[in-house]
């Protein structure tokens, strides 16, 4: 077993609106080593999104917070790090990348000036030598011909050469640990594939630590190694990604995996699961896949299970397995 | 012979550039540019293509939400704008169309049981004191229970309202369906449920659907035939087995290429064409892949090519294709 580099346990996030609290993540327990790419995959409002924020420290003040729970990197717990301490980390050892590169660019700096920023704070460079450093980690990510783009903004970037973009500031600083949220989701599928290429490559090559967040199992099976399920805020089964698709455990993880349609199901009927993903709070006690659940009994009702080791690492929360 | 209930001629879309008046006609944004196909009854072409190459305006164009710039859109043997008035409201009624986005589609004002019905009330094909148990009807038929009718969208999930859009397009007794990316907003359990049920109502109520999606498995899974679009035209149009299986336009090879393997052991050395979608207008003459294209030669600078029949209605749009095809 590789070092553990990011550990996260009993994470609990939860957001507090007029309409109640909202537990986003609600007692979430992860595990990164180093160089190897972890895919969480879950449906929207699983909380992904809020975990992916919590380990950055990137949860809003004024929305919500960080409740309970550790968040282990490199000997440091980063719920109670001080913010200054935060900041150094983020962007340099621990950075993201967003599903939407466009709101996430200033739109009003040349790409130049906002990768050379990364190198200017972050490593101490003068401008000189952040440029250079710049135009090196552009045509990394596969920018063609970067001296031109410095002088471009986001906007007369296409979609793939603006999350290549949001890459290279990712990765400027070769973090130990890259979260990259449905860094995909909103591209083409041609430039799905380039941009998960990349990543595969530059993990390879720097020896980042992934977390690929996505919905799209697709995108687990091509580029993860481990795969954490996520439903309504925990995580119900963790693996390395064969025995995810090859021995699911979970019925939520089999549901998911049957849900999906393909030229060769063509005419059966999906097999589905009923019902749709809960919001956050919405259940009391009891396994929070029971309502949907077409294997649920008594127990499941009442008592909550746990992540459990079926042995090899394999992990599952349900009682029945 | 099956009939043949849609068919599309030559059909265009331009959109003219705002700017300086010589430039428009030639930076006029030509989001469909040449399409032809027919749609046979009972069955459902599937039409695939990246963000932008034309799928929505297609859909809008044969709905008659808008006019196409050139080009003939015959239903059941006859153009459509030839038709006096009343044919015209008669197969406006016979086509209907499900959008991607059903809450932006829906009335936040009005409840759900309305807006199924209001349909019924504008082609006034109920009487009034039947129009709910009509109502009630469609909501038994796509799956939702009689007490949703009072609620408002917003209180329904995201699958609950795309049964709804699919109830009110349901409500005029349509033909053919148009369905433009119905489940690509919807979560993966989601998705199946509508999958499901589009396929169920299909066969109960003896559909036509022409089925728009990016995502080549949803594709896969509900056509019978399947149609890829690149840049405003049809590049390859066969019966999904073909397609999939012996794929011809090097562009659908991309695409099936570019899909995430369905399971980790296959994970394959892809072959992705480098680059993107340029915008339309900019690539004057020739093929529009030709600058993605592994395999482009010079002829494809040249001329644009024409779909044609590789034997068993398998009709593709490539001059290296064609060369090497033996008739
Ligand atoms: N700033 C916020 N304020 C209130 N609720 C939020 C906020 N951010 C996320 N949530 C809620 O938390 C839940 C989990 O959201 P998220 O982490 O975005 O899930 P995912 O990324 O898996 O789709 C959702 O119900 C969402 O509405
Ligand atoms: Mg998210």
């Amino acid at each position: 077993m590789g070092e553990i580099v990011l550990s996260v346990k009993g994470l609990k996030t939860y957001f507090y609106t007029k309409s109640g609290v909202v537990p986003a993540v609600d007692g979430l327990d992860l595990e990164l080593e180093r160089g190897e790419t972890l895919g969480i995959v879950g449906e929207s409002g699983c909380g992904k999104s809020t975990a992916a924020l919590s380990i950055m420290g990137l949860i809003p003040s004024t929305e919500g917070r960080v409740e309970q729970g550790e968040i282990l990197f490199k000997g440091r717990n980063l719920v109670t790090l001080p913010r200054v301490e935060m900041r150094k980390i983020r962007g340099r050892e621990i950075s993201m990348v967003f599903q939407e590169p466009m709101t996430s660019l200033n739109p009003v700096l040349t790409i130049g000036r906002q990768v050379a920023e990364v190198f200017v704070v972050h490593r101490g460079l003068n401008q000189r030598e952040a440029l250079k450093e710049t135009i090196k980690m552009l045509s990394l990510v596969g920018l063609p011909m970067p001296e031109l783009r410095l002088r471009e903004y986001s906007h007369q970037l296409s979609g793939g050469m603006r999350q290549r973009v949001m890459i290279a500031m990712a990765l400027a600083c070769k973090p130990d640990v890259l979260i990259a949220d449905e860094p995909t989701s909103a591209l083409d599928v041609t430039v799905q594939a380039q941009i998960l290429q990349l990543i595969n490559e530059l993990k390879e090559r720097l020896g980042t630590a992934i977390i690929l967040i996505t919905h799209d199992l697709g995108v687990v099976a091509e580029a993860a190694e481990k795969v954490l399920v996520m439903y309504a805020g925990k995580a119900v089964e963790y693996s390395d990604v064969n025995g995810i698709f090859d021995n699911p455990e979970h019925p939520y993880t089999k549901g998911l995996l049957a849900s999906i349609p393909g030229h060769k199901k063509h005419g059966q009927r999906l097999d589905v699961m009923e019902g749709s993903t809960p919001n956050p709070g919405d259940h009391s006690g009891g396994c929070r896949f029971y309502p949907r659940c077409r294997y649920a009994r008594g127990i499941c009702r009442t008592s909550e299970p746990e992540l459990f080791d079926l042995g090899g690492g394999h992990l599952c929360a349900c009682h029945f397995v | 012979m099956q009939r043949s209930m849609l068919e599309v001629k030559k059909l265009k879309k331009y959109y003219p550039a705002k700017g300086p008046g010589f430039l428009k006609a030639r930076t006029a944004t030509k989001a469909v540019d040449g399409v032809d196909f027919t749609l046979d009854c009972g069955e459902t072409l599937g039409l695939v293509g990246e963000s932008g190459c034309g799928k929505s305006t297609l859909a809008r164009l044969i709905v008659g939400l808008i006019k196409p710039t050139e080009g003939d859109i015959y239903f059941e043997g006859r153009s459509i704008s030839d038709m006096t008035r009343g044919d015209m409201r008669r197969v406006r009624r016979d086509i209907q169309f499900v959008f991607q986005d059903p809450y932006a589609s829906l009335n936040p004002r009005m409840t759900v049981g309305n807006i199924v019905g209001e349909p019924l009330k504008i082609h006034r094909l109920v009487k009034d004191k039947y129009r709910k148990d009509r109502i009630r009807e469609l909501f038994d038929l796509v799956g939702l229970e009689p007490q949703h009718m009072s609620r408002y969208p917003h209180q329904l999930s995201s699958g609950q309202r795309q049964r709804i859009g699919i109830a009110r397009a349901l409500a005029v007794s349509p033909r053919l369906i148009v369905c433009d990316e119905p489940v690509s907003a919807l979560d993966v359990s989601v998705q199946a449920q509508i999958i499901n049920l589009l396929q169920d109502l299909k066969q109960r109520l003896g559909l036509t659907y022409l089925f728009i999606a990016h995502d080549l498995g949803v594709i896969g899974h509900i056509s019978d035939r399947v149609a890829v679009m690149y840049m405003g035209r049809i590049v390859e149009i066969a019966h999904r087995d073909r397609l999939f299986g012996s794929p011809a336009h090097p562009y659908t090879k991309a695409l099936l290429s570019a899909t995430p393997a369905a399971h980790p052991k296959h994970r394959k050395e892809r072959r992705i064409p480098e680059g993107e979608v340029t915008g339309s207008g900019c690539l004057n003459g020739g093929c529009r892949f030709r600058n993605r294209c592994p395999g482009a030669v010079p002829l494809c600078d040249e001329a644009e090519p024409e779909l044609f029949d590789l034997g068993g209605g398998h009709l593709c749009a490539c001059h290296r294709v064609k060369g090497t095809h033996r008739f």
